[in-house]
């Protein structure tokens, strides 16, 4: 047997860490999406940086 | 007297939008607050409220959690199929962020079915997994929305990618009633229906049907919530591929020819 001795109260909580386990994945998996776009747009943006006032060369 | 110059990098002050979507609004932290407290009343009605089932025992307490993701899957696949729908008759690429975020979620929420299903079953029926009707159907569904994903890396052209991934949602969408009456089409392991849309009446306890109700309501708020940050990131990822594109072409954002239009 895979599980023996578990109760019906593990196997409960067995689902019920599943389901919160997964929401946290998901969300951290987001954070990590929206920060890698972050980074890639500002490397994106970063091209010119040259102060727009200054025409000495 | 000496000027100080102005060292403003160009791109980024020609660039509000991109940071606006990047920046997480205040109602959607107070929602997802909201959302962790609500979730918190719900597992408490699912451990606690609710009275032990007469032939499952304490092990019904897993359905509160299994059921209500696997009718949040449905919804997502119902949303997704709607946008895709939207995206063939309108082509606003909007739509098919939206199509995509909704996959993405029933994705996550179908693999949650399925293992969910899994842990319910092994306890209750003496068996991990069967390949009856339902089960099967319900794996497919899966593979289907994996599919999706595959298909959506492999087109690069966003009409193209958008329409395809759209006809793809129709044929996701058809796997649903299969899923749904397999218990009553074919002999199939899985219990039948308690709740019967058809009006033939709720063979369940009021209590458990509450406490029923009351996890899928939470889990749609959190799907709502999920979709919202799943769809910013989409846009944004839109954003940054017409940026790559202007800067590829050595133009301006404000360039005319587009590689599609993008209403965001």
């Amino acid at each position: 047997m895979v599980f023996p001795g578990w109760t019906a109260w593990h196997w409960v909580a067995f689902a019920w860490v599943q389901l919160i386990g997964a929401y946290i994945g998901y969300v951290a998996y987001l954070q990590w999406r929206l920060r890698k776009l972050e980074k890639q747009q500002h490397t994106l943006t970063e091209v010119d940086h040259t102060p727009l006032g200054d025409t000495r060369g | 007297m000496s000027l100080k110059p102005l060292t403003l990098p160009r791109a980024e002050a020609r660039q509000p939008a991109a940071a606006d979507l990047s920046r997480r609004p205040t109602w959607l932290n107070v929602l997802g607050l909201v959302s962790l407290a609500l979730f918190a009343i719900g597992l408490y009605m699912a451990l606690v409220t609710s009275p032990p089932d007469v032939q499952q025992g304490q092990l019904i307490r897993i359905m509160y959690a299994h059921v209500s993701v696997a009718w949040i899957c449905f919804l997502a696949i119902f949303i997704c199929a709607i946008f895709g729908c939207l995206y063939l008759w309108r082509g606003n690429r909007t739509h098919d962020v939206i199509a995509c975020a909704s996959a993405e979620l029933a994705c996550f929420y179908a693999g949650l079915t399925l293992v969910g299903g899994m842990t319910y079953s092994r306890p209750t029926l003496n068996t991990w997994w069967a390949w009856d009707a339902k089960l099967t159907a319900t794996a497919l569904l899966f593979v289907l929305l994996v599919g999706y994903f595959i298909v959506r890396g492999i087109l690069d052209d966003p009409q193209r990618r958008g329409r395809v991934s759209a006809v793809i949602s129709l044929i996701i969408l058809a796997d649903v009633p299969i899923i749904y009456f397999a218990s009553e089409w074919w002999r199939t392991l899985h219990p039948s229906k308690a709740i019967n849309l058809d009006g033939s009446g709720i063979t369940m306890d009021p209590v458990m049907l509450q406490t029923l109700l009351v996890n899928v309501g939470i889990a749609a708020l959190i799907y709502g919530l999920l979709m919202v940050e799943r769809v910013r990131i989409g846009k944004l990822e839109v954003r940054l591929e017409q940026d790559q594109y202007n800067q590829h072409n050595r133009k301006g954002p404000d360039a005319q020819h587009q590689p599609e239009t993008v209403r965001i």
